[in-house]
């Protein structure tokens, strides 16, 4: 597991990904280490504070604040989370809450195209949308931050909106996979579904996965 | 002609590897090759059962890679069939007794004496798998008609595809065509859709399999044998000939369906 936070030079600034298991006085050595090592790069620039999935009441961003966004010198700030408590928290506060990607093109990352079938124990990660022109047989995984979208037999797992996106979307040509992921929601799924074999869209509403036969 | 080093394998167990080397070996000896078949299966050795060849065992594989013996002297030549050697496993060692790289210089020294090299994989994905893979250039892929066996095959396929092997084989084994007619077993179709490799035969399940494996008689040898055709017939595509498959008309009526015919009633299945 990471002991440090992870540093990503990206174009809208620098980016600090706080590992989610970390306790609080470790988030204080880990703020120290960074200001140590790149404060120079921060001072005056923009920096983006990503805490993932990390559940961050109004103590711990306090405490970063403290620790890490004063101290550092940069000129603008933005927060990043998928945890919905920590969203709240921020929104509350007033913060500048970097907004979950959706829909079919992300900024700054293509979208990734796979022209052959993915085997089983085959597992496919990347961050934006994922096309497969190919099935995704029983026993791999598709892993999207964006959507999933299969010109053929879905038989394996895909997860959409991995990092939290729970407006991502799944598309499979043929659907006979026992179980998929939006976001945090998953729903495992019997044969004698009625959306077996079919095509079918699939998305998040109201924190249930819904299905459309298309 | 360069050797051809061909290794049978599945994932998963018990889908008919060991009767699959067996029976391609017996065949292709039959119609004049030179023939080795390798059981890689250190620890659980079967080939040697398979073959009738279990009372003739002295030196074996392991002994070879260690150099306690010469490869002659560890391989066992088949008395009923002209050409066709066995080098047999060790069963009181496993798997981590040879290393990919001792089982590909077997292979290669193999390579010299013979026209077809055959080995035989033992299941799973792990050290067993890759000694077994390790000196092969081609791949035959076993597989039974059944969900778990066909995902097993697919992971090694993909396995097979990252180690550089192309175009491996497709062996469907024990097929029930009247499960399949009443939907209860999958298809050929949906097999090679999932597998999408060549397909080098079919094998129906055949009772007669159990009886020859017992007396170490290989059923290419019974030509009364339904599963003996099927082999027969795999080797002739191995060797370039088209052979069609194998219908399902073929195939023995089960005991209802004759009783039924009896009594003038349609067969069922």
């Amino acid at each position: 597991m990471e002991s440090h936070i992870i540093l990503k030079g990206t174009k809208e600034g620098v980016r600090c990904v706080i590992p989610e298991d970390k306790d609080i006085m470790e988030l204080e050595r880990m703020c120290d280490e960074v200001l140590k090592d790149i404060g120079h790069i921060l001072r005056d620039g923009t920096l983006i504070v990503d805490l993932q999935g990390r559940e961050s009441k109004e103590e711990e961003i306090s405490f970063i604040l403290k620790k890490l966004v004063w101290p550092s010198g940069a000129t603008k700030t933005i927060w990043r989370s998928y945890d919905t408590y920590t969203r709240k928290v921020l929104r509350a506060a007033g913060f500048n809450i970097e907004e979950q990607r959706s829909g079919a093109s992300l900024q700054n990352s293509r979208g990734l195209f796979i022209c052959k079938s993915i085997r089983s124990g085959q597992k496919v990660e990347h961050d934006s949308d994922i096309f497969i022109v190919g099935n995704v047989n029983d026993g791999s995984e598709v892993l999207a931050s964006g959507n999933i979208w299969i010109w053929g037999k879905l038989q394996g797992v895909a997860h959409a909106g991995c990092q939290g996106d729970e407006e991502a979307h799944i598309l499979a040509r043929v659907f006979e996979s026992n179980q998929i992921r939006i976001g945090k929601l998953y729903s495992s799924i019997e044969r004698n579904n009625s959306y077996w074999g079919k095509s079918v869209l699939i998305y998040a509403e109201e924190n249930m996965l819904v299905f459309k036969e298309i | 002609m360069a050797a051809r080093t061909i290794v049978i394998t599945s994932g998963k167990g018990g889908v008919g590897k060991t009767t699959t080397t067996a029976n391609l070996a017996v065949e292709l000896a039959k119609i004049g090759m030179k023939v080795v078949a390798i059981d890689a299966d250190i620890g659980l050795r079967n080939l040697d059962v398979v073959m009738g060849l279990e009372n003739r065992i002295v030196y074996d594989l392991v002994d070879v890679a260690n150099g306690m013996c010469r490869l002659k002297q560890a391989l066992i030549k088949d008395k009923r069939f002209e050409n066709l050697y066995l080098m047999p496993a060790a069963q009181t060692k496993d798997k981590t007794a040879v290393t990919p790289e001792q089982m590909k210089k077997l292979c290669e020294d193999l390579k010299q004496e013979f026209d077809y090299v055959l080995v035989d994989s033992p299941a799973g994905i792990e050290q067993g798998f890759k000694n077994a893979v390790a000196g092969a250039d081609k791949a035959i892929i076993v597989t039974t008609p059944e969900v778990s066996a066909v995902r097993d095959a697919d992971r090694i396929v993909g396995l097979l595809e990252a180690s550089g092997f192309e175009e491996p084989k497709l062996v469907i084994n024990r097929l029930r065509p009247d499960m399949v007619r009443r939907g209860d077993m999958m298809d050929i179709d949906d097999m090679i859709d999932i597998l999408a490799i060549e397909l080098l035969g079919v094998v129906p399940e055949d009772e007669k399999i159990v009886i020859s494996t017992n007396r170490g008689e290989p059923a290419v040898a019974d030509e009364s044998s339904k599963a003996g055709k099927a082999y027969r017939n795999m080797v002739s595509r191995l060797l370039g000939q088209d052979v069609p498959l194998m219908t399902m008309e073929n195939v023995e009526p089960s005991f209802f369906d004759k009783l039924r015919m009896f009594f003038g009633l349609k067969a069922r299945t």
